[in-house]
C-alpha cells in the first residue's frame, strides 16, 4: 500500500516542490495550508509522516506539533519540520518538541526524499512489478574516470549494444548528475585521488535514490589489493584494465541481472530451441547454464515437451560446450523432455572423438529436428 | 551592520538560487528595466535587527523562476502561484540571512512575505536609515534585492 505523506505549509510553492519530489515514488502526498487544516487532515487521513512548516498564519507548526503531541492518535506520527530559519532559538524549540528531523530551506528535493526515506519505506513507482530488463535494452552506464581515454574505450567497446556511456572526470560531477537522473549502473576508477571512488560509493549508498544502483570499480589488473578493498566495501565487481569487454558486459549483465536468455532460447510451434552462437565461449556457456533449468522448466509448465539443441553454427566442440550439452541432455531426461541435437559435419566429427559424446546422434537442420521430434511424439501417442 | 547583513543576504541568494531554483546569477552594477510589470516581494524582520528585504523581478522572469522551482509549465501558472513563489524565495533568503546572523548572536523574528505588483515600483526609506542594493542577472533577465535596516 502506498505511504501517505502530509505536507503542511502555507506556501503553495513548497507544497508543489514536495509533491514533485515524491512523484516517482509509490506514495500519496496530501497537503494542508496551516496548522488547523493540518490537524484536521492528520486526524482524517492518519498519514505515515508529516512535513511541517514552522512559520504559518492561523496556526504555526510549533502549535500544531504541540497539539499533536497531546493527542494519543497523532502523537506517534513522525514529523519532519521545515523551516527557513535555522536560528539557535528555532532549533532549540523544535528539538524540545521531539520532532524526528528538521530541514532548513532552501533544500534540494533529493534531501527531502532522503530524510523521509529514513523514516518510511519508500518504493519507486512500479518497483514491485518491475519488468525484467534485457541485455538488448537501453542501459545507462555512468563512467567516472579522470582519464578520458578509458571513457572513450568503454564507449567504443560497447558499441554493439544499446548501452549508453556518460563519462565524467570527477565524483562531484557524478553526484550532481545522479541528483538529476539516476544511471542504471556506475563504473568508477578506484585510482581516483583521495579515495574518491569509495566516498562516491558511500554517498550513493546513503541516498534513497541511488542506494540500489550497482557500482563497479575500474582498476589496473595488477592492483589486487585495491580490487579486494573495493569488493569488501560492497562494490558489485571490479573491471580490470586493460579492459576485456566480454568481461565488462558480463559484469554489467550480472550486476543488473539482465535477461540474456532471448539470445539463446526461442519457442516456435511447440518446440523449444536452444541456439548456440558462432562465438560460443566460456561466458556464453555460463549464461546458458544459468538459464537452462528455469527455461526448460518454464517450457514444460507451458506444455512444451521438445527441445532442439542447435550447434550448427559452431566450428568446433570444446570442453565447455560438451559439459553444457551433457547438462542439457540430463535435464531433458529429468523433466521428460524429448530432445534432438543439430550439428554441422565438423561438430559431428569432433564429438565422435570423445568417450562422452561418441554416441550422440545429430541431424543437419532444425527443420529435420522438428520433424523427428514430431514423429517420435506420434509414435509415443 | 548594513554591510554585514548585505553580505549575509548575498550568501543567502547564492544558496537559494543554486539549491531551489538551480540557476546561476551574475552580480551586476545596475538593472536594465524595460517598463514591464514587476513583482516585488518583501519579508521584514524585527528584534536585535530590524528591517526589510525586497526582492523584485520582471513578471516574465518571476514566472521563469516559479517554473524552475515547481516544475510547472507556463500555462499551468497563475498570478497567485507566481506571487507565492516570489514570496517563498524572499522568505528563504531572509530566513537564511537570519540563521547567519543568529550564529553571530543577533536574533530577530520574520514577518510573512508580502507582494506588490506594478510597472513603476519605487521603495521609499522613511523609517530605515541604512540601505543597500544587490543587482543580479541571468541571461537578459534582471533581479534586484534591497536591504533596508533601521539603526539599532
Amino acid at each position: 500500500m502506498a505511504v501517505k505523506i502530509l505536507t503542511v505549509d502555507d506556501s503553495s510553492t513548497i507544497r508543489m516542490i514536495i509533491k514533485k519530489a515524491f512523484r516517482s515514488f509509490d506514495c500519496t502526498v496530501l497537503s494542508a495550508t496551516n496548522g488547523v487544516e493540518g490537524l484536521a487532515a492528520a486526524n482524517r487521513e492518519k498519514p505515515d509522516l508529516i512535513l511541517l512548516d514552522y512559520t504559518m498564519p492561523i496556526m504555526d507548526g510549533f502549535e500544531m506539533l504541540n497539539k499533536m503531541k497531546s493527542d494519543p492518535d497523532l502523537k506517534k506520527i513522525p514529523v519532519i519540520m521545515l523551516t527557513a530559519e535555522a536560528g539557535k532559538e528555532t532549533v532549540m524549540k523544535i528539538a524540545k518538541l521531539g520532532v524526528r528531523d528538521y530541514l532548513i530551506k532552501p533544500f534540494k528535493e533529493e534531501l527531502v526524499v532522503d530524510r523521509v526515506g529514513r523514516h518510511l519505506e519508500l518504493k519507486q513507482k512500479g518497483e514491485n512489478k518491475a519488468r525484467i530488463r534485457r541485455y538488448d535494452d537501453e542501459i545507462s552506464i555512468m563512467v567516472v574516470d579522470n582519464k578520458p581515454a578509458i571513457i572513450d574505450q568503454i564507449s567504443d567497446g560497447i558499441k554493439d549494444t544499446k548501452w549508453k556511456v556518460l563519462g565524467l572526470a570527477q565524483t562531484g560531477q557524478a553526484l550532481d548528475q545522479c541528483s538529476q537522473e539516476v544511471p542504471d549502473i556506475v563504473c568508477v576508477s578506484l585510482a581516483l585521488p583521495d579515495d574518491a571512488a569509495y566516498t562516491l560509493f558511500q554517498m550513493l549508498r546513503a541516498s534513497k535514490r541511488t542506494k540500489g544502483v550497482p557500482v563497479l570499480g575500474l582498476s589496473v589488473k595488477t592492483e589486487t589489493d585495491e580490487q579486494s578493498k573495493a569488493l569488501q566495501s560492497g562494490f558489485a565487481g571490479v573491471i580490470t584494465k586493460p579492459i576485456d569487454f566480454g568481461d565488462l558486459k558480463l559484469k554489467v549483465t550480472r550486476a543488473l541481472q539482465l535477461d540474456t536468455s532471448y539470445k539463446y532460447f526461442s519457442t516456435d510451434s511447440g518446440l523449444l530451441c536452444l541456439r548456440l552462437p558462432s562465438d560460443f565461449d566460456a561466458h556464453a556457456a555460463g549464461e546458458i547454464t544459468a538459464h537452462l533449468r528455469p527455461k526448460l522448466s518454464e517450457a514444460v509448465n507451458s506444455g512444451i515437451d521438445k527441445l532442439a539443441i542447435d550447434m550448427s553454427k559452431l566450428g568446433r566442440a570444446d570442453l565447455s560446450l560438451i559439459k553444457l550439452v551433457i547438462g542439457a541432455v540430463d535435464l531433458c531426461k529429468e523433466l521428460s523432455l524429448r530432445h534432438c541435437l543439430v550439428g554441422s559435419d565438423a561438430i559431428r566429427a569432433e564429438c565422435a572423438n570423445y568417450e562422452e559424446t561418441k554416441n550422440w546422434e545429430f541431424v543437419a537442420s532444425l527443420e529435420e529436428a522438428e520433424a523427428i521430434l514430431k514423429k517420435t511424439q506420434q509414435i509415443a501417442a | 551592520m548594513i554591510d554585514e547583513v548585505t553580505n549575509c543576504v548575498r550568501e543567502a541568494v547564492k544558496q537559494v538560487f543554486s539549491t531551489m531554483v538551480q540557476m546561476d546569477l551574475e552580480a551586476v552594477d545596475c538593472l536594465r528595466l524595460n517598463g514591464e510589470e514587476r513583482i516585488a516581494s518583501s519579508v521584514g524582520f524585527a528584534g536585535n535587527l530590524t528591517g526589510v528585504v525586497y526582492l523584485s523581478a520582471a513578471e516574465p522572469f518571476a514566472r521563469q523562476l516559479t517554473g524552475a522551482m515547481t516544475g510547472l509549465e507556463e500555462e499551468e501558472m497563475d498570478d497567485v502561484i507566481v506571487n507565492d513563489a516570489m514570496g517563498e524565495i524572499t522568505n528563504m533568503i531572509v530566513g537564511n540571512m537570519k540563521s547567519q546572523m543568529s550564529a553571530k548572536s543577533v536574533e530577530c523574528s520574520l514577518t510573512v512575505p508580502s507582494i506588490v505588483r506594478g510597472t513603476h515600483l519605487e521603495i521609499e526609506t522613511l523609517r530605515f536609515q541604512n540601505r543597500s542594493k544587490l543587482n543580479y542577472k541571468n541571461e537578459e533577465n534582471f533581479l534586484s534585492l534591497e536591504v533596508l535596516l533601521k539603526e539599532a
